[in-house]
């Protein structure tokens, strides 16, 4: 959403609804309200809690990949990065003992490997003017490989990680764990950078319209560099997490979480075509795709049947919630005239935030 | 114009790679080009090209499909259910190819139609296929298909040292490369891929396009599981799972932009045969898993930055960063 | 015009770059190759399901140690994640080295043995250890201990300490796993037919989709949502009995369920001793690598043809083994780990 940083009190409020969260909100409240009828052992103690706790590294991920995204490139190296962070960052902590300066050791430490490794994707694409796609399968090839170097065939285990570390799903602050409060804070510090700052904007511009972003004057190559460190110091700072929440981390920590993240993003509406979505929608999304898996599982029906009606949710969860935003949307469009034109989608682009805009990835 | 003369140096960086990797594979370890080594390299890799070439039309319209190795395990799932259940095993391929349009349009409908994001509406059927696949088979595999079948898959044709299913990715990659780079069709897909807006202002069936590119990733996904269950002996509800990131990094270095708009099905098929020589001669080479992973990432770096500089030499920018202004600059 | 030029040298220079790469590494990959050839008439490959984890990396240390003995070359290497497809290309490359021998944990067993039957008709011998392939597909399989073994000691560890009274469920790997079918089949036979067992209920057998950490975890918590009255679980797989004791641990719920199946010592020692976990097994994956090199020796020497009935004895005290029926040797017994032997005890 390349929304206008000026804007009036009701004209806000209309930005609001038109909002693609709102309608992913929507989704969201509806099948918790569902499953919370439906399934007994939905609501049932500690069930509402694991699904936060779940949710946390996908959505600390999906956030990161939202600000690479949102300038129109990709990140596919997140989930090596994520685990060569697990075990080396893990044994780092460990193996320190500096007292109640762990956790800071540990989270600059984990945030500084991951931006090191996202720079390096940084440097492929505007450097090297590598397409993102490529630059980030080989450096997910690199990465898994020096995983698996790392780990030389062993392993991290359980008992050798620190309290603070090892507590962060088993202790509860104001109700929640350490590891969700981290999702948050990481959430409402990149949706505040993202859409307060000038850096945010300069991201949406980029995304917009990369040749016009740099007439206007925005360092777009630093800009590139920026996100790809952001993203890849926040898919660190999961590896962190990850060590915390899973205990055991082994060379194949993390396979496969490369889609899942970006899925969250699109799904939460961040557009693969740049220059729209929000950190609150990546993170809704993360969310969405973690509660349909934990609903389902709670089903007394097979395994199989199972994934074939996760992927079913997924499809009718994305078209439910666009169906919703369109809805919302329609009137403002009425209102400034814009034909609701299906073939066409970068007409508004940088103008008028669209649904069915950034739906389109 | 120059969109061509920049496609084919990408082509032509493609080969001299390929020319690199076998000439110092073929000195160094004499074996890569052994008859052994040349023949199961084209059997491991010839379900891996149709799921290459048959996913490029889509990304070629700005689209994505990360459902192919899904299609294909459900693909070929039911054939090898429909044959044990006594259907012959012509109709069975006949049956899962058909499936393999459907699932294709399925995805093609909810994307195009309803305005979905690509990369969503696939995850979620990716999901979904695998889960069918899943229901009709449970854990199990069908194994000891039908000697015809197999012998499609890995047999060679009578009297030669070649491989059968390599003269059919050849003939289907021949076919592909002909509708996409010498019919009308082929050039509203590229011209949808470039700028969708010019292409829906010009008359071109902007929709119909995009959807028949997801029926085409479809049924190649089918013809894809024809010829891994043909050469792997096996039906599983997992089979190819592992696919799915090597097809679309071939499909990339082959020079489609995962932007849309431009991109070649010889070049992807160039790349296929790129990685499977670079695999065969690392592994030759003794080199362990995650030293080939390391050196085929490196590989990709150092091949793509240097295209990257042949190609800004000449003065033509990357595809990807053209299609991606002409559209900016289209839609101003 | 100088940007351009600068764009040519570039060009250029990564093209250099490019043949550099690619020589050196087949080069210096294809000299140590060749040293090894030298050092040894004959080399043997070892293929896990991936490389990278604990079990694996002791077989092949087991395996190095007794072709040491041989004098055979060992090597040892894999995908990094479980592929089959992967694997097949590793197969193809030990046989086109010329490798005479091949021990393989299979991803798949029946997508990889059309490709094992290709190497054996170009020379190679094969050996399954750990994962069987299709018996037509290899000469013998070593498995680390027998299914009937395995599926007793998991009911006796869960038993013992519910009073051979109550619902549990099991918590496998991936649906397709076909050990996890088998020991899984061969348990509900037991819970059927032994009267021992009449009284323990199995609730379901929960395949997680894949066979990473955090899938295993998902899925733990959902089996105690689900099954809040069941008494314990048995997880068959270092990965989701790992799990699975995590969970409980972050849950406070060590003294409500039971949590055991096959662990490996070293990742379960936390969780034992917290007490969390009372008992677990595992068979020696050493000794299951050392007696693999050993049928080796003699399958490549041709005393050893798969035949039920054929013995041979084992250097370095591994003792006697008898080709069972369908080609497959047993190392081992399954050991039982406690507070009480698992500090003693080190892989």
């Amino acid at each position: 959403m390349s929304e206008r940083p000026a804007v009036s009190a009701s004209s806000r409020l209309r930005a609001l609804l038109r909002h693609n969260e709102t309608g992913l909100l929507g989704i969201l409240v509806l099948i918790t309200l569902i499953a919370a009828v439906a399934v007994p052992s939905f609501s049932s103690s500690g069930n509402p809690t694991e699904i936060l706790d779940n949710a946390s590294l996908v959505v600390i991920v999906a956030v990161g990949e939202y600000l690479v995204i949102v300038t129109r490139q990709i990140d596919l190296s997140t989930a090596a990065t994520l685990g060569l962070s697990a075990y080396l960052i893990g044994e780092l902590v460990g193996g320190l003992h500096v007292g109640v300066l762990g956790p800071v050791v540990g989270i600059v430490a984990s945030l500084g490997l991951g931006a090191v490794l996202g720079l390096f994707n940084g440097l492929l694409v505007e450097r090297v003017k590598m397409p993102a796609i490529i630059a980030t399968l080989a450096t997910l090839s690199i990465y898994s490989g020096l995983q698996v170097v790392a780990t030389h065939g062993s392993q991290l285990y359980a008992d050798q990680l620190p309290s603070w570390l090892a507590n962060i799903v088993s202790e509860s602050w104001i109700g929640l764990s350490p590891l969700v409060w981290a999702a948050v804070a990481v959430t409402v510090v990149v949706a505040l950078v993202g859409r307060r700052t000038s850096w945010g904007r300069d991201l949406y511009a980029m995304g917009s319209n990369p040749e016009a972003a740099r007439y206007l004057g925005i360092r777009t190559s630093r800009r590139t560099y920026q996100v790809f460190a952001a993203c890849g110091a926040l898919a660190g700072f999961a590896g962190l997490l990850y060590a915390g929440q899973y205990g055991n981390v082994d060379a194949t920590a993390g396979n496969g979480f490369e889609l899942t993240a970006i899925a969250a993003a699109v799904i939460g509406g961040v557009s693969l075509f740049g220059g729209s979505g929000t950190a609150f929608g990546a993170a809704l999304g993360g969310l969405l795709l973690t509660e349909i898996e934990n609903i389902l599982a709670l089903l007394k029906i097979s395994i199989f049947a199972q994934q074939t009606l996760q992927g079913a949710a997924i499809v009718v969860a994305v078209a439910g919630y666009a169906l919703i935003s369109r809805r919302l949307d329609r009137p403002t469009r009425r209102q400034l005239g814009t034909a609701e034109d299906r073939g066409d989608s970068s007409a508004q682009a940088g103008s008028v935030p669209s649904a069915a805009q950034e739906l389109r990835a | 114009m120059s969109r061509w003369r920049s496609l084919r140096r990408w082509e032509s960086g493609l080969i001299a790679l390929l020319a690199v990797v076998t000439v110092v594979g073929g000195i160094t370890h004499p074996a890569l080009l052994g008859i052994y080594n040349l023949q199961t390299m084209a059997l491991n890799n010839a379900d891996l090209a149709l799921l290459a070439i048959g996913v490029a039309p889509v990304i070629i319209t700005a689209d994505i499909d990360i459902s192919i190795a899904s299609m294909l395990a459900l693909c070929g799932v039911l054939m090898a259910k429909l044959w044990t259940d006594g259907m012959d095993i012509w109709l069975a391929i006949a049956v899962a190819i058909a499936l393999g349009a459907v699932l294709g349009l399925i995805n093609g409908l909810f994307v195009v139609l309803l305005e979905l994001p690509a990369l969503a509406v696939t995850l979620g059927t990716m999901g979904a296929y695998t889960g069918v696949a899943f229901l009709i088979l449970g854990g199990q595999a069908i194994i000891n298909l039908p000697q015809s079948l197999v012998t499609l898959g890995s047999g060679n044709i009578g009297g030669t040292q070649i491989p059968i299913s390599l003269v059919v990715v050849l003939a289907l990659a021949a076919a592909l490369a002909f509708v996409i780079h010498l019919t009308s069709y082929g050039r509203s897909l590229f011209a949808v891929g470039a700028n969708r807006q010019a292409a829906l202002f010009s008359g071109i069936p902007v929709v119909r396009v995009r959807l028949l590119a997801f029926v085409i990733a479809g049924v190649f996904s089918a013809l894809a599981a024809v010829l891994y269950v043909g050469n792997y002996d096996t039906a599983q509800a997992t089979i190819a799972s592992d696919q799915l990131l090597p097809a679309i990094t071939a499909v990339i270095l082959g020079g489609v932009s995962a932007y849309g708009g431009t991109g070649t099905i010889p070049g992807v098929v160039l790349a296929v045969v790129l990685l499977a020589v670079l695999q065969a001669a690392l592994g030759l080479a003794g080199l362990s898993g995650q030293a080939q992973t390391i050196a085929v990432g490196a590989i990709l770096i150092i091949a793509i930055g240097a295209g990257a500089g042949i190609n800004a030499f000449t003065g033509l920018r990357r595809p990807r960063r053209r299609a991606a202004v002409s559209e900016q600059l289209g839609s101003g | 015009m100088k940007v351009l030029r600068n764009w040519r040298l570039l060009g250029t220079a990564s093209a250099a770059l490019v043949v550099a790469a690619v020589a050196t590494l087949l080069t210096v990959g294809g000299a140590t190759a060749r040293i090894a050839h030298r050092a040894s008439g004959t080399t043997l490959f070892m293929l896990p399901k991936f490389t990278g984890i604990p079990p694996f990396t002791q077989a092949d240390q087991g395996a190095a140690k007794v072709a040491k003995a041989y004098g055979y070359t060992l090597k040892y290497g894999g995908p990094t994640t479980g592929s089959a497809t992967q694997q097949v290309n590793f197969i193809n490359n030990a046989a086109a080295a010329g490798d005479k021998g091949l021990f393989i944990s299979a991803d798949n067993p029946a997508a990889v043995s059309p490709a094992l039957n290709r190497a054996r008709a170009h020379g190679m011998k094969v050996v399954s250890f750990d994962s069987d392939v299709e018996p037509n597909a290899r000469t013998v399989y070593v498995e680390g201990t027998s299914a009937a073994s395995i599926a007793q000691t998991e009911l006796n560890m869960l038993g013992s300490q519910i009073h051979y009274r109550g619902s549990f469920v099991i918590l496998s790997a991936q649906a397709t796993d076909s050990n996890q079918v088998l020991w899984n089949n061969v348990l509900k036979q037991d819970l059927k037919k032994d009267k021992k067992y009449k009284n323990m209920k199995l609730l379901a057998i929960v395949n997680p989709p894949n066979d990473g950490t955090p899938a295993a975890v998902q899925y733990t918590q959902s089996i105690i949502q689900k099954y809040p009255t069941m008494k314990g679980i048995i997880a068959p797989t270092t990965v989701a009995v790992a799990a699975a004791a995590q969970v409980v641990k972050q849950q406070h719920l060590c003294s409500k369920y039971v949590v055991t199946g096959l662990g490996d010592p070293q990742q379960m020692k936390p969780y034992v001793t917290s007490g969390c976990v009372k008992q677990f097994a595992l068979w020696n994956f050493a000794r299951e690598g050392e007696v693999a090199m050993c049928t080796m020796h003699y399958v490549l020497i041709g005393k050893v043809t798969g035949k039920e009935g054929q013995t041979y004895s084992c250097p370095d005290g591994l003792g006697k083994f008898k080709v069972g029926p369908q080609g497959t040797v047993k190392a081992g017994n399954a050991e039982v780990f406690s507070k009480k032997n698992l500090k003693a005890f080190t892989f």
